[in-house]
């Protein structure tokens, strides 16, 4: 009778514990899963297509190196209650808030160009003209915001998360060699053909896309208009670690779709992944297309949004999902005037979007070590962070994250630059 | 009619820059004073920072300067 009632206590402690993280549940998930935007998808299809399965255990060493990062934005958003950009102006003054504001802007708004690149080039591939994927997209996140809770914003936020999940059938499509993916996944180790130019490039490239500044900022804000507090720490660690999973598995599965059917072919994107995967299996070709479409969607809800309650913090207009659009008037503005306005530059006909993705690369770098280095110093700061501060392991942990990740992200921004700067061996 | 839009949309211009501007100066006076306890390690990260961030835009104008060439 003791086995069965311990039994029983146990499980209605785990179901508590179930039923509270489904709560608190959010905004680790979707800043993980949607970090595989349109630009990440096209990264993992490159990568696959070029090395097969070779780099897989480099993806696993990303998915702990992305949770230390995000974690401390959760711990930094439940105790000071203030998003990134206000917690920088605060602790930094105006100069640095500025400079982090004004990039983060310019930043979030040319990755959204990139977003609406690759959702366009994703209907493309179903013959729906561009003009009716922008229309549409601006339509379904404005309903999204305009609902007047960040809670239905957030569910319907992580539905379109399992869309993404569309890539595990897909992979099992192409039935890869289990026994090689696991050896790949555990087993570092170099490519056939050794350490070359373009091997570096796509694992900074890969780096670049694991960790992004507006990650930083929209976690933090995330946890703010959730009402996250102190004592829902764990749950939000929880919740980023099994988004930073979740996000190393998608990727992975892409990795292991190209690397099966495409192997040995040089992709450009992930749009002419998918056309190259038609001509094999018009499923795995399909799968692939819907993916980039709702990679390129959940990045550009998360990015708008990022920008919006960065205005807002630092502005102080009333910035909160939670708001309808006559309590926060320029909040919403801000997020329409974004969204449209980077949708309408896709259908520009000759737009520079080639220059424009490479330029997103620079700008990131330049806002990337900033954002990084403000989270180490104020999760250093007692006066604000009391018990929650970084630890001794935290922060050797995390010093050596942020300086590999400036290093290699300065060194892909140049190589953006200077495509040639690297061919010399 | 004409001179009514005109006057309309110079006003309405008008003050908005006057609105932005004046809350950037709020803004500003706000956050003068940063507020976070610095110790040598903050002041040298900061300082490195500052030297990256000359740096990146130093290799900027350089890039700018090998396209006009």
């Amino acid at each position: 009778m003791n086995f069965w009632a311990n039994l029983f206590y146990k499980y209605r402690r785990w179901w508590k514990a179930f039923k509270m993280y489904l709560i608190l549940a959010g905004p680790g998930l979707i800043v993980m899963i949607a970090d595989n935007d349109a630009g990440g998808i096209t990264t993992y299809a490159a990568t696959g297509a070029k090395y097969g399965y070779h780099l897989l255990w480099f993806l696993v060493i990303l998915g702990p190196i992305a949770y230390y990062v995000q974690e401390m934005t959760v711990r930094l958003g439940a105790v000071t209650k203030r998003g990134h950009a206000e917690a920088i102006f605060f602790a930094f003054g105006s100069f640095w808030g500025w400079f982090s504001l004004l990039d983060l802007i310019l930043t979030d708004w040319l990755t959204l160009i990139t977003e609406f690149i690759g959702m366009t080039a994703a209907m493309s591939i179903f013959h729906v003209p561009g003009w009716l994927t922008v229309t549409v997209v601006c339509g379904i996140m404005g309903f999204m915001v305009l609902q007047g809770r960040y809670w239905t914003w957030e569910k319907i936020a992580i539905l379109f998360c399992t869309v993404n999940l569309i890539y595990i059938p897909a992979a099992f499509m192409v039935h890869p060699s289990v026994g090689n993916v696991l050896k790949n996944c555990v087993v570092p180790h170099l490519p056939p053909g050794g350490f070359t130019n373009e091997l570096f490039f796509l694992l900074m490239a890969n780096v670049g896309t694991t960790i992004a500044p507006w990650m930083v900022f929209f976690q933090q804000s995330a946890v703010v208009d959730k009402g996250m507090q102190e004592k829902d720490i764990g749950m939000g660690r929880l919740d980023t670690a099994l988004g930073s999973l979740f996000t190393i598995l998608i990727a992975t599965f892409v990795i292991i779709v190209t690397g099966t059917v495409l192997r040995g072919m040089n992709i450009e994107s992930a749009g002419q992944a998918a056309i190259e995967l038609m001509k094999t299996n018009k499923y795995l070709g399909t799968f692939l297309a819907i993916g980039l479409f709702d990679a390129g969607f959940l990045g550009a809800i998360c990015i708008s949004l990022a920008s919006s309650w960065a205005f807002g913090e630092v502005f102080g207009w009333a910035h909160s999902l939670n708001k309808n659009v006559k309590e926060a008037p320029w909040f919403y503005a801000f997020y329409f005037f974004a969204i449209i306005s980077a949708g309408v530059v896709v259908l520009i006909p000759g737009a520079p979007l080639v220059l424009i993705t490479l330029f997103v690369q620079v700008i990131a770098v330049t806002l990337l070590p900033a954002a990084l280095v403000f989270l180490i110093i104020l999760l250093n700061d007692e006066a604000s962070m009391g018990k929650y501060k970084n630890t001794l392991w935290q922060n050797i942990i995390n010093i050596t994250i942020v300086t590999a990740i400036i290093a290699l992200s300065t060194a892909y921004g140049i190589s953006a630059l200077f495509p040639n700067l690297f061919k010399g061996s | 009619m004409g001179s009514f839009l005109y006057e309309f949309f110079i006003n309405g211009i008008k003050k908005f820059f006057e609105n932005t501007f004046a809350q950037i100066a709020e803004i500003n006076r706000k956050y003068a004073v940063p507020q976070v306890k610095t110790n040598k390690w903050t002041n040298f990260a900061l300082l490195m920072l500052r030297g990256y961030l000359i740096l990146l835009i130093a290799i900027l104008f350089l890039k700018f300067f090998t396209l006009l060439k």
